[in-house]
């Protein structure tokens, strides 16, 4: 059941939404306003290059749950998501899993393009850092739809959405960054436990959170 | 019953506030500055604590859907609100003569003010004029995400470089009596204001629901 829900959001992705293009160039003009403002030198490219890649997928993250969600908001359907046969929990899991895919293709894109125009970063680290997004994507996310669905009903959404979902996910942020630059400089990892954990725990927060209310926030 | 709580409440603070102005030690190189240190550092406690009951209520409302528990959170995350505020206005106080800025941008002040903010949210979204079950749903979510910062707080330290960090870490057990003794009261005294706090407020928001015919 679960993959007929993830390949019907693909599916719908592809002929709706095109979140993965409208994401990828968002993502890129943030990335070239963010160079152009403040280039890096060469002493403090990776903590600066690291900062500016998740502040970006910060807002790409809130651009893309907000634009996949304009179909229910529009045509109305948080009912039929309801009072359809599958179990609503599937339908969050399979929204998740969709959209951390997405953003995973948004930071495998960036990750590319900082290995061609930064020293300190090389494209061999690229497994170790996709799995940090893993892990933080599913955070990030979960989070993101849990809160955009409470400010859903509110005619002030496009504002409450990120004013809400900005500082609850500042730690999340630092803790990926501070992984990011230690795989970068290629570190030991084991200075970074307390990081993964905080990580591990918010994914698993808004995973058990989203199964369990996803149900209530469409209801109520 | 609530004039009594008030006037103990009152005795205890006023009784604290002399005991830390007239007869607290000096330290040398802090001097008055570091008598804040007797009103932060209990208020943030009593805000800390006062999230704790947010995310209890939330977890217990979102077990039970009574909304009593919502109303138990609110009160909470109201008071813990101004604490946390109170704690972000006494640190620059002590900050401004002894770091020379009022502000420095370091984790544990980062973290705090990140807290701040999310309640900040919190409230806005209480506000947003859905109805009444929802908005129990939505705070208990949010009082629970939310508590994950405290603990941040807390380890901030641990979490962050040695370089960055420009907070005093304090530890207790190795003050003086003349410091700890009136420490310790302080603490009992912002814990006992924050309890009868909680205890009123709740009777306003019971009141209050009461009108709006949800109790």
């Amino acid at each position: 059941m679960i993959m007929s829900l993830i390949k019907n959001e693909f599916l719908l992705e592809i002929k709706s939404s095109n979140n993965l293009f409208y994401i990828t160039f968002f993502s890129l003009s943030c990335l070239m306003l963010s160079v152009f403002s403040f280039p890096p030198s060469e002493l403090n490219e990776i903590i600066i290059l690291s900062g500016f890649f998740w502040i970006i997928i910060a807002l790409a993250s809130i651009k893309l749950i907000e634009n996949s969600f304009v179909r229910e908001r529009e045509e109305g359907i948080y009912d039929l998501i309801y009072t359809s046969s599958a179990d609503n929990y599937l339908v969050f899991l399979a929204k998740l899993i969709t959209f951390s895919l997405i953003l995973l293709g948004v930071q495998l894109l960036i990750f590319t393009i900082y290995s061609l125009i930064s020293t300190t970063i090389e494209i061999d680290k690229i497994f170790q850092i996709l799995i940090l997004c893993v892990v933080s994507n599913i955070g990030l996310i979960g989070l993101g739809i849990l809160i955009y669905l409470m400010t859903s009903l509110s005619s002030t959404r496009s504002f409450l959405f990120p004013l809400i979902l900005f500082p609850i996910i500042v730690p999340l942020l630092i803790h990926s960054s501070n992984i990011f630059i230690a795989l970068c400089l290629g570190l030991e990892i084991s200075f970074y436990t307390e990081s993964i954990l905080l990580l591990l725990t918010f994914a698993i927060m808004a995973t058990v959170l989203g199964v369990n209310f996803f149900e209530r926030l469409i209801k109520y | 019953m609530n004039l009594s709580l008030f006037i103990f409440s009152a005795i205890i603070m006023t009784c604290n506030i002399i005991w830390i102005i007239f007869f607290t030690p000096m330290v040398p190189d802090q001097e008055w500055a570091q008598k804040i240190f007797y009103l932060h550092v209990p208020l943030a406690w009593s805000g800390f604590l006062s999230y704790f009951f947010v995310m209890f209520s939330g977890i217990l409302y979102l077990y039970s859907k009574n909304l009593k528990y919502d109303r138990i959170g609110h009160a909470a995350a109201e008071i813990g609100t101004i604490f946390t505020g109170l704690v972000l206005v006494t640190g620059p106080i002590w900050a401004t003569p002894i770091w020379g800025k009022p502000w420095i941008w370091e984790p544990r002040l980062i973290t705090t003010l990140v807290l701040f903010i999310i309640y900040a949210g919190y409230f806005i979204l209480r506000n947003i004029g859905i109805y009444r079950q929802r908005v129990a749903l939505i705070s208990a979510i949010i009082g629970i995400i939310a508590f994950l910062d405290i603990p941040i707080i807390f380890l901030s330290v641990e979490f962050w470089a040695a370089e960055i960090q420009s907070h005093p870490q304090v530890e207790m057990n190795k003050q003086p009596s003349g410091i700890l003794t009136p420490f310790l009261f302080s603490l009992f005294a912002f814990t006992n204001l924050m309890l009868a706090m909680l205890y009123l407020k709740l009777k306003v928001l019971y009141l209050e629901d009461k009108e709006k015919n949800y109790v």
